[in-house]
């Protein structure tokens, strides 16, 4: 890997003992923004005295920017206070709707993908930037029904959105696993259509398969060991990658012992450092040519 | 196309089971009554309906905040 590259863990309050016992094996944490929302000064304090140990990033989780409706501002301003009490050194967001009108969906959601959408994300990240101060990375996020009214591509609807926010990418490299299998592609060439370029922190996690009437998908949850897939895809993307890499491991439940999450963190450096390795022994060999 | 009529009305599917429900008894019905325009009768009516189902309960899940296998074994799709 990169000496620039870095390889850290999802922030959860059943871990923060072990992980702060662990953190000369942790480069880096991510904390989820939401979670502060109600936290009192002191709390913040406590949870900005975090950033003097180890690096942190934020997360935000319930903004729904890709939404032909505007973001509410009031939600953007209690996800600014936590931004500006934690000073994360990059922060970022989902491209997903997570409510509409009177209902709150309650997760994720994937909207149509089009030029619609394609417009409010880029109007609703330019409102966020305004309030906060500072643009958010943004995720691409998994999911389990094909967009209904969709008119192009993830993978270009995604690009479209970087290029109109100027925003950086952080790639779910399990969200586009599972996406890639339950709608029909190769996952590599799946990948290979994301704007690459624009990747600046990579989330790793696990999921299950899940069968409804002859229907297999692979549900992203979060609660399962990472598969052998996305470390290979991690290594891929390092190899096509120049820029420093941050990889955070999402856990979010049936936690194991820590030792494992730790295996898995190791894995990811060694997929980081095969595909860095891959890429400077062909640079090596293009310019022996 | 991608009205926030549009986006309203998938948010109700995805998180109100009684609409849900009569939406896949009815959906021309259903869209139609929603007041969706007529490209967004049709993105309606050829919903992944496996894919619905599972998100719609997937949200219902993450709604209730539970994150046990069990209760993720008990909804109504076969882990595998």
């Amino acid at each position: 890997m990169s000496a620039a590259d870095r390889v850290g863990l999802g922030w959860r309050d059943a871990l923060a003992a072990s992980t702060y016992v662990h953190l000369d094996s942790i480069d880096v944490v991510e904390v989820i923004l939401d979670d502060y929302f109600e936290a009192s000064a002191r709390q913040l304090r406590a949870l900005r005295s975090l950033g003097k140990e180890v690096p942190v990033l934020g997360h935000g989780v319930a903004l729904g920017l890709a939404s032909v409706s505007a973001v509410a501002t009031s939600r953007v301003e209690r996800l600014a206070k936590v931004v500006n009490a934690l000073e994360p050194q990059i922060w970022s967001e989902h491209l997903a709707f997570v409510r509409s009108g009177t209902y709150e969906i309650g997760h994720l959601a994937a909207p149509p993908r089009t030029s619609s959408t394609i417009e409010g994300a880029v109007a609703n990240v330019e409102t966020v930037r305004r309030i906060v101060g500072t643009l958010p990375a943004l995720e691409n996020i998994a999911t389990l029904i094909d967009p209904p009214a969709s008119t192009m591509s993830e993978p270009a609807w995604v690009t479209h959105i970087m290029a109109g926010t100027g925003s950086k990418l952080l790639l779910d490299l399990h969200n586009l696993y599972a996406n890639a299998v339950n709608f029909g592609h190769d996952p590599f060439e799946y990948l290979r259509a994301f704007p690459l370029n624009r990747v600046q922190v990579v989330h790793i996690s696990g999921g299950m398969w899940i069968e409804l009437e002859s229907t297999r998908r692979l549900l992203d949850d979060h609660v399962h060991d990472v598969p052998d897939i996305v470390f290979s895809m991690l290594a891929w993307l390092a190899e096509r990658c120049p820029q420093p890499l941050t990889v955070i491991l999402e856990r979010d439940g049936h936690y194991p012992e820590f030792d494992a999450l730790l295996r898995q963190l190791r894995r990811a450096r060694e997929a980081l450092a095969s595909g860095r390795a891959r890429h400077s022994w062909e640079a090596h060999e293009l310019a022996a040519v | 196309m991608s009205s926030q009529q549009f986006e309203t009305f998938l948010a109700r599917l995805y998180a109100d089971r009684e609409f849900r429900e009569r939406f896949l008894e009815a959906p021309r019905q259903i869209a139609a009554e929603a007041g969706l325009g007529e490209d967004e009768q049709r993105a309606a009516l050829e919903i992944d309906q496996p894919g619905l189902l599972m998100a719609a309960r997937s949200y219902e899940f993450k709604r209730a905040g539970r994150r046990s296998r069990r209760r993720l074994l008990r909804l109504p799709w076969r882990g595998v």
